[in-house]
């Protein structure tokens, strides 16, 4: 599974959203991507990528693409 | 306003002079404001009668709030996160005279008339006939979360005075706190923050932002606020952000409520704080009690973690066996049973039951079982009802089987606090991702918290009852 895809799935799964919905999803657009939900997408992103995400990332971590930028400076490219 | 020093509506008057709100543009509100509106049409006519209010943490919303306070309204709390259906469909259990909610959520109410609207905020006639609330009654609080449940806890003027009172005495508080909102004002330890600190004259700083928000912490910092109340999982969300290592050097004080924290992690931010002079604050309550039960004293904190601690100032603590006798031995779990002004009437489910007199005459059956040790401290050790508290929110598991039957499923729920499992009857895969996605909606809860399972009978008992405290991941394959 390449990175892309695991990072897609992880949204998907926490959110149980479609792939259409997710190129600009935001925090907070949906109900299920809520401080609780938010929560949960940073420990999946964690798990499946063995990372630990700094605290200001977490917090920059406002939408499904800002999410990229900040993976790839812990050297998970999405291309 | 009521002619009643013990009413919390008196504390507008007697801090006038003081801001009683303040937001991250630097807008305020003071308590004199809050009179100022209160005295004045629309306001002045919803004396005495019932008001839903769906308020964020908004200036203007809480000052339309804070309004029907001061002019003996009956404001009743409605989660933002109510649907249109929901909220009709309470509406019509209810029938409120008025309705305070954000401009727009307006036109939900077509027929309704517009009797004012400030700052995003309207309050809107809904020309129900006036009906009579108790004298006593002032405030309607819901039981659990959003399952729809029309359940709401009946408040008095004393219950909400005395609770206030109670938690700023044993918290210590004074007109120079700045607690900074973390908790829906529709729950009532958010609101219990709200009025306790109302009742020193403090200045609340009032933001709807998350802990994942950089707006939140740039406001905090600004504002210099000084203390903040969580529920477990906000202290997970604050371990997520390495709240320890942050440099907060304002925060004098923390509180953890809704629902039993895991002793370790009670334990490092009680360390935390003691090794930083900070207080930390665990404690216990119910709606039925307004908010508060108990606290454990900061200085026992790290001793004692765990503990939901001792009774608040003028309450007072018991347990009881299964048979109701009230035993005294140290170590014996009973069921917990509370005394005090707190207490409330009683429970209401549409607006017949606005009239009733109070119920409960002061005492309090909790449902929870609990043990007392040697020095006199409380531990909860399991629950009588079916009850789970998610993120908070104590939620009916009879309501969620509810729910889940008028979708067409048979289930039966269980699970712990912040855990829930569903084991329904015959359903496969697919129709387990379906169960999971209408529980994950209507309970606004992490998927993680759920877990479905597909049974093909559950355990009960000779006389055909569902032994539900015998539900467990043995019986059923998981299925999501």
């Amino acid at each position: 599974m390449s990175n892309l895809e695991k990072y897609v799935d992880a949204f998907k799964e926490t959110f149980m959203v479609q792939d259409s919905d997710l190129s600009d999803l935001k925090y907070q657009d949906i109900e299920a991507w809520d401080s609780v939900g938010h929560m949960a997408l940073m420990a999946t992103l964690e798990e499946r990528f063995n990372v630990e995400l700094d605290i200001d990332d977490i917090i920059e971590f406002s939408s499904f693409e800002v999410g990229q930028s900040i993976l790839a400076k812990y050297n998970i490219s999405m291309s | 306003m009521k002619d009643d020093s013990t009413s919390i509506a008196n504390y507008f008057v007697k801090h006038k002079a003081k801001n009683l709100c303040v937001n991250a543009k630097g807008e305020l509100l003071t308590y004199l404001d809050v009179y100022q509106k209160a005295i004045k049409p629309p306001f002045t006519a919803t004396n005495r009668q019932l008001v839903f209010c769906i308020v964020e943490n908004e200036i203007s919303a809480l000052s339309g709030y804070f309004a029907l306070l001061v002019a003996n309204a009956v404001p009743m709390m409605v989660a933002v996160t109510i649907s249109t259906e929901k909220l009709h469909h309470l509406a019509s259990s209810y029938r409120p005279h008025f309705i305070w909610l954000p401009e727009a959520r307006r036109k939900e109410f077509e027929r309704a008339d517009c009797m004012l609207s400030q700052d995003g905020y309207c309050l809107l006639n809904l020309h129900n006939p006036e009906r009579r609330c108790h004298d006593s009654l002032a405030l309607l609080l819901a039981t659990s979360g959003s399952t729809g449940n029309p359940k709401y806890v009946r408040l008095s003027h004393r219950n909400l005075y005395s609770n206030a009172e109670s938690i700023a005495k044993f918290l210590e508080l004074t007109s120079n706190e700045v607690p900074i909102t973390t908790l829906p004002p529709s729950y009532s330890y958010g609101l219990s923050i709200i009025h306790s600190h109302i009742f020193v004259g403090a200045t609340l700083a009032i933001t709807n932002k998350t802990f994942f928000d950089r707006d939140f912490w740039n406001f905090f910092h600004d504002i210099q606020a000084t203390s903040m109340g969580g529920v477990p999982y906000h202290y997970e969300m604050l371990k997520k952000l390495r709240f320890t290592s942050m440099n907060l050097p304002s925060l004098r004080t923390l509180t953890q409520a809704g629902g039993g924290m895991d002793t370790k992690l009670t334990m490092e931010y009680a360390s935390y704080c003691e090794s930083s002079g900070r207080r930390f604050f665990s404690m216990y309550g119910q709606t039925e009690a307004t908010a508060r039960m108990s606290y454990l004293p900061s200085s026992e904190a790290t001793f004692k973690a765990g503990s939901i601690g001792i009774a608040i100032p003028g309450g007072k603590f018991w347990l009881e066996d299964k048979s109701g006798q009230i035993f005294d031995c140290a170590d014996s779990p009973g069921e917990l049973v509370y005394q005090g002004p707190n207490v409330s009437m009683g429970y209401a489910d549409s607006y017949e039951d606005l009239e009733k007199s109070d119920e409960r005459h002061g005492v309090l059956r909790t449902g929870d079982i609990a043990r007392r040790d040697g020095d006199g401290y409380y531990f909860i050790v399991g629950r009588r009802k079916r009850f789970i508290k998610l993120y908070g929110n104590r939620v009916s598991l009879s309501d969620i089987d509810g729910l889940l039957f008028e979708s067409g499923y048979v289930a039966a729920c269980a699970g712990q606090d912040n855990y829930l499992e569903v084991y329904a009857l015959n359903i496969d895969a697919e129709k387990a991702k379906l169960v999971k996605k209408l529980v994950v909606g209507s309970l606004h809860i992490a998927q993680s918290a759920v877990s479905v399972y597909g049974v093909t009978e559950f355990p009960r008992s000779d006389s055909g009852k569902i032994q539900y405290s015998e539900l467990q991941s043995q019986l059923g394959i998981l299925l999501t």
